[in-house]
């Protein structure tokens, strides 16, 4: 099938607002997951954690915290959706998959190098353990299944 | 007319304040110090400076080096944040030329902080004895405390960190992150400490719930010890320093982590003592002194703090144990300022932070 220049231009402005979303979508989702570990480790050590200032913390880290997710979240999804692509056409597994297990992997990696190139020990505290950096790095596998999912041969009809 | 007249003014003021003199004099006594950490004064009138990569120099007032010494530590333990740091002549010095210095052992695996006796004699330091190594090891070379101050009952209080990825564990009386311990001079722990008959505490105890503390005073006029801790993103304090007592971190802060996410939605807890003085913007305090001498009179029973990445040295104007003003000295300079000390001679006695760091002396501007 042919294609016109005016349907690449369309999909292609189709592809970046998806992976605007989707980095979106996943730098939100790592926030939220990161508030969770930090407010489990300081409700362990006071007599109660009030729920208003359990989901003030959430909202501020939402604000505060994202950006850096962000940061972080951009070159991982970018490099694991170009690398998720090159493989399928390869090895040929299911596109979703690969995206995802490229994110996953690629955060684990990301998160690596931050923390060995930062001057202190572990950049981002819910990453001190291997389940708290298993947690952000699904975050960046949901934002690769967004991905997928928005720019799908379905939702390019 | 006043769009004239008030820019003038405004000059007018600009020029006045520009071209008001310092009230001090800054003088280099000795350069090319290869990350200074901390510095005492000997009996004698020299002084003794630990280079945070491992070597321990004396140097006479006029700042020649008359000894330098590769301190052979025990483990000793050098990268990021660690290595040799505070040097402490204990009171008793005069009868048995001992000293305490605090350092970094282990590796980078598996480190903690160390406190060691010394006999410094002949421009040597021999009879190297470790006195206590605070439990447990971390990984990571971060966030060691390190500083020293001796009470007039004899005993050193001595500061800890929380080795940053292990914040938590400031709140657990069962180990020494993230305390100050209270030891003596053996490095036997006091019969009064705070908690030394309390299961599940450990015995060194003084104080929990610090973060890193880098600067601890005593004040013998209010019989008060104060101490300064660096914060995360903001949240750098003050406190006054009360045997038993919890300071708060990581659960009460005024700081956010480095990446802006909140380590705590407290900024204050029941039960946790409230800093009296803080600062956010972090200006990452790093040395304190309680100024005493004559050269400054209207400065005596003031606390000056060095900071780093203020890049400046701060007068905290003290009234019955209260901060009532606080002025921004050294900003000219433009460096990272590790430690400050008050002099025998009346003098403020400051270490710059770098790779060829610098021993200033500060001194009232000429008349």
């Amino acid at each position: 099938m042919q294609t016109t220049p005016r349907y690449r231009t369309h999909s292609k402005v189709k592809k970046l607002l998806a992976f605007g979303i989707a980095v979106l979508l996943a730098a939100a989702l790592g926030s939220i997951v990161q508030s969770q570990f930090n407010l489990v480790a300081i409700a362990a050590l006071v007599d109660q954690l009030p729920p208003g200032d359990w989901l003030y913390t959430v909202w501020f880290d939402l604000r505060s915290f994202t950006p850096t997710m962000l940061v972080i979240m951009v070159p991982v999804l970018l490099l694991a959706l170009v690398a998720g692509r090159l493989l399928h056409s390869t090895v040929g597994v299911s596109r979703l998959w690969l995206a995802m297990g490229c994110s996953l992997v690629g955060f684990l990696l990301a998160l690596w190098a931050i923390n060995n190139l930062a001057p202190m020990p572990t950049l981002i505290a819910a990453s001190r353990g291997l389940v708290g950096s298993l947690a952000l790095a699904l975050c960046a596998a949901a934002g690769a299944a967004i991905y997928v999912g928005l720019t799908s041969r379905r939702n390019e009809a | 007319m006043t769009k004239i007249i008030i820019p003038a003014l405004l000059s007018l003021l600009l020029l006045s304040v520009k071209g008001q003199a310092l009230p001090y004099q800054v003088i280099t006594v000795a350069d090319e110090l290869n990350y200074p950490w901390s510095l005492a004064f000997l009996p004698d009138g020299n002084l003794l400076v630990t280079e945070r990569t491992g070597n321990l120099k004396q140097l006479s007032a006029a700042g020649e080096v008359t000894a330098d010494v590769a301190a052979a530590l025990p483990e000793l333990y050098v990268a990021a944040q660690g290595g040799l740091l505070e040097v402490l002549v204990p009171a008793a010095y005069s009868q048995n030329q001992q000293i305490l210095v605090s350092y970094v052992c282990g590796d980078g695996n598996a480190n903690t902080l160390c406190l060691a006796s010394g006999r410094w004699q002949a421009q040597q330091l021999t009879d190297i004895r470790q006195l206590f190594k605070a439990e447990p090891y971390r990984k990571g070379a971060a966030h060691y405390g390190g500083r020293m101050v001796q009470l007039p009952d004899g005993s050193i209080l001595l500061t800890l960190g929380d080795g940053f990825d292990y914040r938590e564990q400031a709140q657990n009386p069962a180990n020494h992150l993230g305390k100050i311990v209270r030891l003596q001079p053996d490095g036997s722990v006091p019969a009064d400490n705070p908690f030394i008959d309390q299961p599940g505490y450990a015995s060194e105890i003084y104080s929990i719930g610090h973060r890193n503390v880098q600067g601890i005073v005593y004040d013998a006029a209010s019989n008060q010890v104060y101490s300064h801790e660096h914060g995360p993103r903001g949240g750098d304090e003050l406190n006054r320093i009360q045997a038993g007592k919890n300071y708060g971190w990581p659960v009460a802060t005024r700081g956010i982590d480095y990446t802006g996410a909140r380590v705590s939605p407290f900024r204050q807890y029941p039960g946790m003592a409230e800093p009296i003085w803080h600062w956010s913007p972090s200006i990452a305090p790093a040395g304190m002194t309680l100024y005493q001498g004559e050269l400054f009179p209207s400065w005596q029973g003031n606390l000056f703090i060095t900071a780093l990445a203020g890049k400046a040295l701060h007068r905290l104007e003290m009234v019955n144990g209260k901060v009532v003003s606080e002025q921004l000295l050294l900003t000219e300079l433009n460096s990272r300022l590790r430690d400050v000390r008050s002099g025998p001679d009346g003098a403020l006695y400051i270490l710059t932070d770098s790779a060829s760091g610098k021993l200033l002396r500060l001194l009232p501007a000429p008349q």
